[in-house]
């Protein structure tokens, strides 16, 4: 009862009633903090992953049309220009109205020369090796055309299982594999390329090796063909990554799922 | 008089366990737990040489006056490490600043730096209450939860350590004041009370800091 009279109630326990209300004021202050950064931070994660896809597209189409361009160039360079110079001499035969066996022998090589053109020309669209043989062999044949050509030694080392791969994945990685060869054989002045390829289990472990110069500081944030492979690995949920050896040479390695690929 | 001696021995048990995990992992542990643990070694040394003082009758209070604002730095900073990106770090270095003026000014002319600072306490207290309850309020959020996966458990217990303490606390350093107008024997039974919510606050860190180095 003493005790009770002592403590000024007012005095004591209305600056307690004002602690707890600034104890409130301070969480809810703290709180609208955390949710403005949390916000913020989610709309410049949403930025970012908006720009990386329209960097991705723009590259897909950047490739789809530097694709269209090179074709486009080949029907007209070599298709477009033989048959034109067909048409001419077959005409000069029509109004010299007279059987010329020495003209009629430079069409049929002419048009011997358009076949060719017009069969690498569809190779290199969709490969024969690949369509009928597979990858592994289409790689094979695509390796013995790089070593009969260059001075370079070539090295592929498939491990078995890797026949049954989808015919669209079997695609991508000729292409992949097309686009590394081709940036050694143009930059890397490499004397040696290993290829090999790994199924295990669920995925397929893909690795690509060159003992060259290695790629330049500059370029090491992705040309337009490395962005182009790194489009295909995306799209089949895989991961890439590439780089400089630390012995020197150029190295990139692929993994991709296969069961969501099959 | 015993009974004191005894619980004076007790509660320095957690907080000697939380030194000993921090001097065999500090290390390894993240720059929250670092802040943490300078938090531990902070209180080791307070704690220990307030027991020689008292040991050899020499009042001990100033260290008090001491330890209220270098224990504010040290949690504010485990909390401005804790919260990170989702908190600009200017308002903590402002209430860190603010408070430890504020203390000075409470030693040098509010309290005598020979009692005992109830009001720099009190307003302690209610800092890291707001401290602690935003961090729950924070760890609600699934993102922060995943950035924070591998801290979690040691901020919750950690976390759980200083709400109990400085919420249970304040009530004590509020009316720390009042009460030493009572007989000594129920000031006692206060600190009684205190010396048990320190023994919690130490048994929460330790816990958080072994939570840690178990992964």
């Amino acid at each position: 009862m003493e005790i009770s009279e002592e403590i000024d109630f007012i005095g004591i326990l209305l600056p307690l009633v004002g602690i707890v209300f600034l104890i409130a004021l301070g969480v809810i202050f703290m709180y609208q903090q955390f949710q403005k950064n949390i916000i913020r931070q989610q709309l410049e994660r949403e930025a970012l992953k908006n720009k990386y896809q329209k960097e991705l597209l723009q590259t897909a189409i950047r490739v789809q049309e530097e694709e269209r361009k090179r074709i486009a160039s080949d029907l007209h360079d070599e298709l477009a220009a033989a048959l034109s110079i067909g048409y001419m001499q077959l005409t000069q035969i029509e109004d010299q109205k007279e059987f010329d066996a020495k003209r009629i022998g430079q069409i049929r090589e002419l048009l011997q020369t358009t076949l060719t053109a017009t069969r690498r020309i569809s190779h290199e669209l969709m490969p024969l090796h690949l369509a009928e043989l597979g990858l592994e062999k289409a790689l094979v044949h695509l390796l013995g055309k790089v070593a009969t050509t260059q001075k370079i030694e070539t090295n592929l080392a498939v491990s078995e299982h890797c026949s049954e791969l989808s015919w669209i994945l079997e695609v991508a990685l000729y292409r992949i594999y097309s686009e590394l060869i081709n940036n050694t054989l143009k930059h890397a002045q490499a004397a040696t390329i290993d290829i090999s390829i790994l199924c295990k289990s669920d995925q397929l472990f893909c690795q690509f090796t060159d003992d060259g110069i290695g790629l330049p500081e500059k370029l090491l944030h992705k040309g337009i063909g490395l962005q182009s492979i790194e489009n295909r690995v995306k799209s089949f949920e895989g991961k890439f990554e590439y780089g400089n050896n630390k012995e020197g040479g150029f190295y990139c390695k692929i993994i991709l799922p296969i069961e969501n690929n099959i | 008089m015993d009974h004191q001696i005894v619980i004076s021995y007790i509660n320095k048990i957690p907080l000697l366990i939380a030194l000993l995990l921090v001097a065999r992992n500090y290390l390894r542990f993240s720059v929250e737990l670092k802040v943490i643990s300078w938090y531990v070694f902070l209180s080791v040394i307070v704690q220990f040489s307030s027991q020689y003082l008292a040991s050899q009758k020499i009042n001990n209070m100033y260290l008090l006056h001491i330890f209220v604002p270098t224990s504010f730095v040290c949690l504010s900073m485990f909390y401005q490490k804790t919260y990170a990106s989702f908190l600009n770090r200017k308002i903590i270095w402002w209430i860190v600043s603010l408070f430890v003026v504020y203390s000075v000014f409470n030693s040098m002319y509010w309290e005598d730096i020979k009692t005992f600072n109830s009001y720099a306490l009190s307003v302690e207290s209610v800092l890291l209450i707001i401290y602690s309850l935003s961090l729950f309020a924070l760890l609600l959020n699934e993102e922060v939860r995943n950035e924070k996966r591998e801290l979690l458990s040691s901020l919750r217990w950690i976390n759980s350590g200083i709400l109990i303490y400085y919420a249970s606390g304040l009530l004590i350093f509020y009316f720390g004041d009042f009460l030493t107008r009572f007989s000594f024997e129920k000031f006692q039974i206060s600190w009684l009370f205190h010396s048990f919510i320190y023994i919690v606050q130490f048994t929460c860190i330790s816990i958080g800091l072994w939570k840690y180095q178990k992964k």
